[in-house]
């Protein structure tokens, strides 16, 4: 009875149960439309945002002058005065004759004075910035022998550079051999030799004795000892003696500048430019300097316009670096300096930058000690002091431009916003623009994908944002206004989503003035982006 | 706000295929699991209502997924049809139930009192919004350029939790009725959106917005909403007290009754994993600032911050524990037999804290054979305007069906009423 009433309960409560179980289904989730208007973005820009690499200096009326430096080239010439490896090799004489010595005696003995040659220089002294010596000892005797290994005229502080070595008993047929690698970084060479007036010796002391610790030995005639040294890699942390008289070249078809990175065609006229081309000697040594050109390439233009000035192709003659403190306690190397000036007035330097090179060409002969040794002696050279030439150009900005055309490329990483662009149904993003500046611009935000080939253009090109207007001294006095539609379509999504690089292109024209326009340091443009778009609601 | 399958599954059903099995407010009480002559008595019953006096069937069709789009004639009827307060909520209850003797009377004192326990699944949610609320979230802002849209007096909550119930029944044989019913609760899910203000000034070219808001948002953790969650604790109260009373004597069959219910009288408490968050703030925002329009790079173009936070009173954010009140349900219920066969009734109802207007529900039934009894009813109030349903019970053997919709308009005229109920119950004596 019991059995019937449970089972009819549990059959009951499977019906009830199979009723309310429904088919579950898989809803689509709501979707509708909003019309969303957002402020996206919002900047000042002003001129120092165009190039970063250079300095706008804010002058006395707070007109702007751009300020470019940019090191021409370098002259390294501790690599000229690197002391070349050096092997200094010995195999002591054979014994004669059979003889027995106790511990401690002398084997043998000897003291060499080793020249090196530096690339015609005379070099006195010399402190190792990096450099080893290898040592390689051979023995023939049966019972150790003890090497003491010293450089006398290399120092590390006050203490002389000796090195011991034992090397246990070997035979004539199977002699024992070591080597051993020591590090001369930081010793101060004494390259005078022993009597202190020669140069390029390198004074050596070599000994062996029977190991002081071992047994009376009997010395089978045949028996000989191996001593083999070898410098390697020693470049100086400063050299010091007399640099000999030689001619070297800087040259180069096309340097790399990055001065007008950011204008990509258009043209523009300066009012006034000014360089300082400064030849910067931190080498204890005199030398003449020839410049035999100096070209501003335009590899876009394919034009190249070289420098004339009175000084090209004729000899500089630029004075020996000064120091202050003693050569060997790290010294502050006194510069010196040899400054040329260029302007329009005695070269054609406006056409040059106007050139709008992208790469910078130049040859130059520098001759050191060109009156011989002078100095007794005493030209040095750091480590990390060299000759050096500059460029510091000065270009107040004061100009016309004919759709000067500045371009930049920031890469775009959108990744994360494929679900809210995904979404974005069509619509405008307008950039409202308020600009103080005397120049006709037309901006354009070019989409490019990863080769820097063109997809598509964001901006309407022909839309011209018109010149604040300038009162009677050619100064802003106002801003002018402009919209600039976006226009945001299927297909340029589509393109945002190929887009890797996101170019932004500004062309400035002051056709409207027939001056040149000063630029001032409290021009500014006002910049806001507003999204006006209708958008695809999907998740809710 | 998140609705789960269920609820948009049996607002589909109702609204689409089933809109005989379904009807209006809930019908959820201690009525339906009261047992007649029987020992022993186990059933099912299942409602759901989602009413609103603003949004129409044809709207929730769209937004529950019946449709891939929303069209923007179904958001300008909508639209046309707001009030500066409108409102919404829903209901979504499935559950089982037993119940048997405890004791019976004889002779002059034929009692029967019982016993019930019950298990359910209950869902509900409800909301009070402004006109502005429904532009904003559907036609977005640009229609407010220029314009402040007022967002504020808004309140959504939603609560999800199963209930365990047991309690007794006792009827004394002349017409009085007693039960009573405790029930534990496990909270499942529950999120709670109090917006006191948000105004949202939107420039007349987009270039600048400002958000004053003080609002206070709470939710369970959010880690698992599953059935298996367990984010909350709760106990509620069920009291139905049932008088026999006639105002008309028909015949001697005649019956009439008076009954007072209580319903879901008690509170969930939400563990200390809950979040709660609290802003009081005046927010301003003219596009992300950057300094040069030649450095755009990728956090530039992924930042979202605000471009200032002009009043920051208040900003906290916290896991807490805070209970809430169960939207107990008050209703009298007056039921008087008129004419053989037919009867009369109406029910007044209210819940608490709820955003529910007085329901009033008046329903004349017929009985057209032993077995099969039909019943058409109407009603105003409660989060809709006006009702029209029906009702059918039928009874096979040991079987009783009871089956019913108060909304049927909202099913007739989905563009222009609201309104979609329904509940079924399912019974078996043994």
């Amino acid at each position: 009875m019991i059995s019937k009433a449970f089972s009819s309960f549990v059959l009951r409560g499977v019906l009830l149960l199979l009723v309310l179980a429904g088919c579950r289904d898989v809803f689509e989730a709501p979707r509708w439309d909003v019309d969303l208007l957002a402020p996206i973005a919002k900047t000042t820009l002003d001129l120092q945002d165009l190039d970063q690499d250079s300095l706008l200096r804010e002058n006395n009326d707070r007109s702007l002058t751009l300020v470019f430096s940019e090191k021409l080239f370098s002259l390294e010439l501790d690599s000229l005065f690197e002391i070349p490896e050096q092997r200094f090799d010995t195999n002591t004489p054979s014994y004669p004759f059979s003889v027995n010595l106790p511990p401690g005696n002398s084997l043998y003995t000897d003291v060499s004075n080793n020249k090196f040659d530096a690339s015609g220089a005379e070099l006195t002294n010399a402190k190792v910035r990096e450099g080893t010596i290898e040592l390689t000892l051979l023995n023939t005797l049966n019972e150790g022998v003890l090497f003491t290994y010293s450089i006398p005229s290399a120092k590390l502080g006050a203490q002389v550079f000796r090195k011991q070595e034992l090397l246990p008993a070997g035979s004539i047929a199977a002699p024992t051999q070591s080597s051993f690698t020591y590090d001369l970084a930081g010793y101060e060479l004494d390259l005078t030799g022993p009597n202190g007036n020669d140069h390029n010796t390198i004074i050596l002391d070599v000994e062996a004795v029977v190991d002081p610790g071992g047994q009376i030995v009997n010395v089978a005639a045949g028996t000989y000892l191996g001593i083999k040294s070898r410098f390697s890699a020693v470049r100086p942390e400063y050299v010091e003696g007399y640099f000999g008289q030689s001619t070297e070249r800087a040259t180069s078809d096309g340097e790399p500048t990055d001065l007008f990175n950011y204008v990509q065609n258009g043209e523009f006229d300066l009012e006034e430019v000014n360089l300082d081309l400064r030849i910067r000697n931190g080498v204890g040594v005199d030398f003449t300097a020839e410049i035999l050109g100096l070209t501003s390439i335009n590899s876009e233009t394919n034009t190249t316009i070289a420098l004339t000035h009175p000084t090209i192709g004729s000899s500089l003659n630029v004075n020996r670096a000064g120091i202050s403190g003693l050569v060997n306690t790290s010294p502050d190397v006194l510069f010196s300096d040899f400054d040329l000036s260029f302007d329009q007035s005695n070269s054609n330097l406006d056409e040059l930058i106007e050139n709008q090179p992208d790469q910078l060409g130049y040859q130059v002969d520098l001759t050191l000690n060109p009156l011989g040794n002078v100095s007794n002696h005493r030209d040095f050279l750091f480590y990390d002091k060299g000759i050096d030439i500059f460029l510091d150009l000065e270009v107040p900005l004061s100009f016309s431009a004919n759709n000067l055309t500045l371009l930049d490329t920031t890469e775009l990483e959108i990744a994360d916003r494929e679900d809210f662009i995904n979404n974005v149904i069509g619509g405008f993003l307008y950039a409202y623009v308020d600009i103080g500046y005397p120049f006709d611009a037309t901006i354009q935000l070019v989409m490019l994908d990863s080769n820097f080939n063109f997809i598509d253009s964001l901006v309407v090109p022909t839309t011209v944002i018109p010149a604040a207007p300038v009162n009677a001294i050619l100064r802003v006095d106002g801003t002018s206004s402009a919209k600039l539609p976006i226009p945001i379509n299927q297909n340029q999504i589509d393109d945002f989503y190929a887009a890797r690089y996101l170019a932004t292109r500004i062309s400035l024209t002051t056709t409207s003035q027939p001056d040149f326009i000063k630029i001032y340091s409290d021009y500014r443009m006002d910049l806001k982006v507003v999204a006006d778009f209708t958008y695809r609601v999907d998740e809710f | 706000m998140n609705f789960s399958w269920r609820f948009r599954l049996l607002t589909l059903g109702v609204l689409l295929g089933f809109p005989v099995l379904l009807a209006a407010q809930s019908q959820w009480s201690l009525s339906q699991v009261r047992q007649d002559s029987a020992d022993y008595s186990l059933g099912v019953r299942s409602e759901f209502f989602l009413n609103s006096d603003a949004l129409d069937n044809d709207f929730f069709l769209a937004f529950l997924g019946n449709r891939d789009f929303i069209e923007t004639s179904v958001k300008d009827r909508i639209s046309d049809r707001l009030g500066s307060e409108n409102r919404f909520g829903g209901e979504l209850n499935t559950g089982l139930f037993f119940s048997g003797p405890l004791a019976r009377g004889k002779g002059d004192n034929p009692f029967r009192l019982s016993y019930f326990i019950g298990l359910a699944d209950r869902q509900h949610v409800h909301s009070i919004f402004s006109e502005d609320v429904f532009r904003l979230g559907f036609y977005g802002n640009k229609r407010f350029a220029g314009d402040t849209a007022k967002l504020g007096d808004f309140e959504l909550h939603a609560y999800q939790y199963q209930q365990l119930q047991t309690g007794v029944h006792y009827d004394n044989g002349r017409g009085r009725i007693l039960a009573a019913g405790l029930s534990f609760l496990k909270g499942q899910g529950q999120q709670s959106i109090e917006v006191q203000q948000l105004d949202l000034f939107t420039s007349e070219t987009g270039d600048y917005l400002a958000a004053d808001t003080r609002a206070r948002v709470r939710q369970n953790d959010s880690s698992n909403t599953n059935l298996d969650a367990f984010n909350g604790l709760g106990a509620s109260i069920d009291v139905m007290v049932q008088y026999q009373f006639n105002l008309l004597e028909v015949n001697r069959h005649g019956n009439g009754w008076l009954r007072l219910e209580v319903n879901d009288l008690g509170y969930l408490w939400w563990n200390d994993e809950s979040l709660d968050y609290r802003v009081d703030s005046v927010y301003e925002f003219e596009g992300v600032v950057f300094d040069n329009l030649f450095d755009l790079n990728d956090s530039l173009l992924q930042s979202q911050n605000p471009s200032r936070i002009v009043d920051d009173i208040e900003n906290s954010q916290g896991r807490s524990s805070y209970r809430t009140l169960l939207p107990a349900q008050f209703r009298l219920t007056f039921s008087q037999d008129h004419h053989r066969g037919f009867n009369f009734s109406m029910r007044i109802e209210q819940r608490l804290q709820a955003q529910f207007k007085t329901f009033v529900l008046l329903k004349e039934s017929y009985r057209l054979k032993p077995w099969f009894r039909v019943a058409l009813m109407g009603g105003v109030g409660g989060y809709g305007r006006y009702y029209a349903g029906a009702e059918a019970q039928l009874k096979f053997a040991h079987w009783e069906l009871l089956l019913g919709s108060n909304s049927l308009e909202g099913v007739v005229l989905p563009k222009n009423s609201s309104g979609s109920n329904g509940y079924l119950a399912l019974r078996t004596s043994f």
